[in-house]
């Protein structure tokens, strides 16, 4: 603290004084938890007992189990197609709702209600849809081809798809980001690629995806965060069955520290996750400076 | 490819495409709304319908609320009753190959073994195969037997009917007011904590300099990277440390109120104690919150501090009386999200609260769907729509404030 004024000091000591609550908040919550996390991964831990070091044989044991890595796998499934799928769909949506038409507001309404749903209801809902006797899904397919339509949450192969099908439906939070990104994008553009001779899709290609790659590349990195930490869905709606299809990388471990109570082993699993997601944004900021537009270059 | 089509009809497809996704993103939702209203055969019957249906049939001249079977009776034969034996007086179904006209074949059980013999018994009524049984359908308990008969389809009549008692009966069903006042004190408690805490600490991160400022700032910032499943463990074990977890006893109970308000106490207490977990770590300010209100106070020209500075209030009062109140519609953003995400949250309830009367909404559902036995579809879908409302009503009262929120953090470049 040497070499400050006294003016320094006192505005460090205020400063100090109004970001004290975080301080202690971050270190009781955030700091400790988290350290503490590192120690237990290296430790055998069953709340019961206290912790026994072990060095690195989690992750040994972790390499070698199988379910760690069907899990895994049925994550990034999940977030491979979901978070395409999501941006696709709401990108789409929200050019839609920017064409100068009426009852844009309703419209907006009706594709952003259902991200406001909780995901306790939003499961128990689609669970009664996707029931292959009495489910409304499957009551229109019959209705429209005739044909019977999967077992949905109970058939090993459809399961996935099912859970990613729900996800598109809470699209609508998306939507308003991307609508808000397209609000930004000067008319003037548009119109000067219009007189350049450029048509709707070639102003949509050329122009207006490039001016909205910095919301999409938001949305990216919240849709890696977010579906690799998918939990409540398959907890809820299929336990992680059929056939741990739907087992997915929190619920295992999940499972492993609140029903097997292994929570050195489930430690080392969250420090692996928080691993994935590190490289998985890492990746998405590398390749975003090929793709990203950031106006007066930024 | 859009180009050369005329304007109208590009207008026309966008309409088209619009009012088709909107019918799907809908669907699931009124069908929702529709079983919350069905009464409960009509939620596991297999035939496809949006609106609640009651079926009426007229059994011996009088018409009846009914239960249709789901399947309808195999062979041609009569209602009979029985004139005489251990069944005499019972009215039945028999197939043309059990009654003879006169004589109705029956079996029954004499101790252990199964008797077959022939008794005396009149025909009440011809029915045909194909038709179905329709039993009278009685609410609560009924004194005697169910009037029931079997008519073909046609004779069954579907009304609409919404019954809304549904919505009553689900709220007696599953404990739902216990689980609402747990998710409100989970849900303001927190979002009063978060929004106090998180100006304060973003007030001496954007509106004083001074140095390690950024630094700091961005330390708190990297640790939004790391995965909740990471923390949640160590959490279990601060918040046992810290007495939070398990059953909370408040600390002093005001005895000279009488005993209506002592309890209403010490239940009230227990319940912001043992949801602490919930609630308490809000009050030290969330980085993301702390990250959105610095974002908003940075915008505001310096100048007004210095002014009010010279005019010699405090860095206390500055923040209160001037930066507050011109932070006002960042602080009702943070206060609105953190409000529908405390209604929302799963996992968090699910893994600090064991104790079902402090069951939050969403655990609280999940627990009355998971649990053995038949589920009352009905009812637990009439407890969704209720769970939705709220938020639903809340959106529509504050919509400015949402696409205003969910711009201010959605784009964070």
């Amino acid at each position: 603290m040497s070499g400050m004024t006294g003016m320094e000091k006192r505005n460090m000591m205020k400063g100090l004084l109004f970001i004290s609550p975080y301080i202690v908040g971050f270190s009781l919550f955030t700091a400790y938890p988290i350290l503490i996390s590192v120690y237990y991964s290296f430790c055998d831990y069953s709340v019961l007992e206290p912790p026994v070091w072990i060095g690195l044989d989690n992750y040994k044991v972790l390499m070698q189990d199988g379910i760690f890595w069907k899990s895994l796998w049925n994550t990034f499934i999940f977030a491979a197609f979901s978070i395409p799928m999501g941006i696709i769909a709401a990108v789409m949506l929200a050019l839609l709702l920017h064409t100068k038409i009426k009852l844009t507001s309703f419209f907006r309404t009706v594709f952003f209600l259902p991200s406001l749903v909780p995901i306790v209801a939003m499961s128990i809902m689609w669970m009664r849809i996707f029931n292959p006797e009495v489910g409304i899904l499957n009551g229109i397919i019959h209705f429209l081809t005739g044909l019977e339509g999967p077992n949905w949450l109970g058939d090993e192969s459809w399961a996935k798809p099912a859970l990613i099908m729900m996800t598109l439906w809470g699209v609508g939070n998306a939507i308003v980001t991307y609508l808000a990104g397209l609000q930004e994008i000067p008319e003037s553009l548009i119109e000067a690629a219009q007189l350049d001779g450029a048509n709707a899709f070639q102003r949509t290609i050329h122009v207006t995806l490039p001016m909205l790659s910095p919301v999409i590349y938001f949305n990216f990195i919240m849709g890696i965060i977010g579906s690799l930490q998918v939990f409540a869905q398959s907890y809820i709606m299929t336990g992680g069955g059929p056939a741990r299809s739907t087992l997915f990388y929190t619920y295992y471990l999940y499972q492993k520290a609140f029903e097997d109570y292994q929570m050195g082993y489930a430690s080392a699993m969250a420090w692996i996750l928080f691993a994935v997601i590190l490289v998985l944004t890492v990746w998405a900021q590398h390749i975003s400076k090929k793709y990203v537009y950031y106006r007066g270059g930024a | 490819m859009i180009s050369r089509s005329s304007p109208q009809a590009n207008r026309f497809l966008v309409y088209f495409l619009l009012v088709l996704i909107s019918i799907a993103f809908l669907t699931p939702m009124l069908w929702m709304l529709g079983t919350s209203l069905k009464p409960l055969e009509q939620t596991t019957s297999k035939q496809f319908s949006f609106l609640p249906r009651i079926a009426y049939v007229d059994i011996d001249g009088q018409v009846h609320k009914v239960r249709v079977d789901d399947e309808p009776i195999p062979a041609d034969g009569s209602i009979v009753e029985i004139l005489d034996g251990p069944k005499k007086g019972e009215k039945m179904y028999l197939p043309k190959s059990e009654f003879d006209g006169t004589y109705a074949m029956l079996e029954m059980q004499v101790a252990d073994r199964i008797m077959r013999d022939t008794f005396p018994a009149k025909a009440l009524k011809e029915v045909h195969a194909g038709w179905y049984r329709v039993v009278e359908k009685v609410d609560q308990y009924k004194e005697g037997a169910r009037a029931w008969t079997i008519v073909p389809q046609g004779d069954i009549e579907q009304r609409v009917e919404f019954q809304w008692s549904n919505y009553a009966e689900a709220t007696k069903f599953i404990p739902f007011k216990n689980y609402v006042a747990n998710t409100l004190i989970m849900a303001i408690l927190g979002m009063i904590g978060t929004v106090l805490s998180s100006s304060v600490v973003a007030y001496g991160f954007s509106r004083i300099d001074w140095r390690g400022r950024d630094q700091i700032f961005l330390v708190a910032l990297a640790t939004m990277m790391i995965p909740f499943p990471v923390t949640m463990i160590p959490l279990y074990g601060v918040f046992k440390q810290l007495g939070m977890i398990g059953t909370f006893q408040p600390l002093w109970v005001p005895t000279f109120l009488g005993t209506g308000f002592e309890s209403f106490y010490r239940d009230f207490f227990s319940k912001i104690g043992s949801l602490q977990p919930l609630w308490l770590p809000c009050w030290f300010g969330s980085a993301f919150n702390i990250f959105l209100l610095r974002q908003f106070f940075m915008t505001i020209p310096k100048d007004i501090s210095e002014a009010a500075r010279i005019d010699g209030c405090n860095e206390f009062q500055i923040f209160a009386t001037i930066i507050l109140p011109l932070a006002r519609p960042a602080m009702v953003v943070v206060a609105l999200f953190h409000f529908i995400w405390a209604w929302n949250e799963f996992l968090l309830p699910l893994i600090y609260l064991s104790n079902a009367d402090f069951f939050t909404l969403s655990i609280g559902l999940q627990a009355y769907q998971s649990r053995a036995g038949g589920i009352e579809w009905h009812f637990l879908m009439a407890a969704c729509v209720l769970t939705i409302l709220p938020i639903i009503a809340l959106f529509f009262a504050a919509q400015k404030t949402f696409v205003q929120g969910i711009a201010m953090s959605g784009m964070k470049e």
